[in-house]
């Protein structure tokens, strides 16, 4: 059979930054927006992968919820507030973006957002 | 931690269960979980140790109440009358699924493979209350039986209900029972038709297959991002692999 423990393959390190769904628009524009300027390909590889990230989250907390409803509960956060899973690598591309709104910089630098 | 009983209902790390108490309560309820085709009885009551039997079908369940006791106290399980009758009626709804039931009722669902969970397997499962039982074909039938048992099952699966959601680049298909959303899996034509009838086209479609959750179809980068930043295992399978996967 072709199925993969993909959670166990993949090696890349990617800590949790939690969004509000305001700072996940803002960043998918943001991204979106960056890509139709002459950006280097090894950026653009990088916010597609963010973007792909994105694209997911929503559905990861559907399968899995349990997990960050402990973490949102413990720290108070709404239900729209949810662990976008990226690496340094990506959040470094994310934050390269000049226009990224203040308060999505905020919470990718502070590690959460409310 | 779910144990045969049902959660730990103490917090103590082993519980200490009264095989008088446990008598009682089994005395007064057995009784009521019988059904048509379960005879659930305690035999010699008031000997020394009286034994539980759970008989239906070709399936006979035999245990002493002593044996029983000490299975509860590994689980934690109260001594309270409510907490032993609560843990007995959990036991018996999660008894071995008949080889009669698979074949009224089974649905072919994925489970995992083995414990190792990395690996997904085709299965008959029945509803028994709000307990799903995988069903292990009894020594009884042979191979042409079995694998009939499990073509019907694949057939009901196909007509069972199912919601489907399309969230970002991800569409999510949810049973209104939790654990059976897998089901769905018995007709991927279908569930491609639903993603692209939600505005959802994919090339190189993968499904994310968690046994006892949703499921989940995105593009092969998607998927593998969605698995990969999980709290708990997935796998990812393309279509038309499904009607590849063994049985257990």
């Amino acid at each position: 059979m072709t199925s993969d423990n993909t959670s166990a393959a993949h090696e890349t390190v990617r800590a949790a930054y939690w969004l509000n769904a305001e700072n996940r628009n803002d960043l998918a524009d943001a991204i979106r927006e960056a890509c139709t300027f002459t950006i280097s390909e090894t950026l653009r590889l990088h916010l597609a992968a963010v973007l792909t990230e994105l694209g997911v989250v929503s559905a990861r907390e559907r399968l899995w919820p349990a997990a960050s409803t402990i973490v949102r509960r413990t720290n108070g956060w709404t239900d729209d507030v949810l662990p976008i899973r990226m690496s340094e690598t990506e959040v470094a591309a994310a934050l390269a973006i000049p226009h990224l709104s203040t308060t999505c910089r905020a919470a990718l630098t502070g590690g959460r957002t409310q | 931690m779910t144990t045969p009983f049902g959660r730990a209902t103490t917090r103590q790390r082993r519980s200490t269960i009264d095989v008088a108490a446990l008598v009682e309560v089994a005395a007064d309820l057995l009784p009521i979980l019988s059904t048509d085709t379960l005879d659930a009885r305690l035999i010699d009551p008031h000997s020394s140790d009286p034994v539980i039997t759970l008989e239906e079908g070709e399936r006979r369940l035999r245990i002493d109440a002593s044996e029983l006791a000490r299975a509860m106290e590994r689980a934690r399980i109260d001594n309270s009358d409510a907490a032993l009758a609560q843990a007995i009626t959990h036991w018996v709804l999660n008894r071995a699924a008949t080889d009669l039931a698979a074949e009224t009722s089974g649905l072919a669902i994925l489970d995992w493979t083995d414990a190792t969970r990395t690996t997904v397997c085709w299965r008959v499962a029945i509803s028994r209350g709000d307990a799903i039982i995988a069903w292990t074909p009894s020594t009884l039938l042979d191979t042409a039986r079995v694998d009939a048992v499990r073509a019907v099952a694949m057939t009901r699966s196909q007509s069972q209900p199912t919601t489907v959601i399309v969230d970002g680049s991800v569409a999510v298909w949810t049973s209104p029972t939790l654990a059976l959303s897998t089901a769905v899996l018995t007709d991927p034509a279908r569930m491609l038709t639903d993603m692209s009838s939600h505005g959802l086209t994919i090339r190189d479609t993968m499904f994310i297959v968690a046994p006892g959750r949703p499921v989940a179809a995105a593009d092969s980068p998607a998927a593998t991002r969605l698995c990969a930043g999980a709290a708990d295992t997935g796998v990812t399978v393309p279509p038309h692999r499904l009607h590849t996967l063994g049985w257990r």
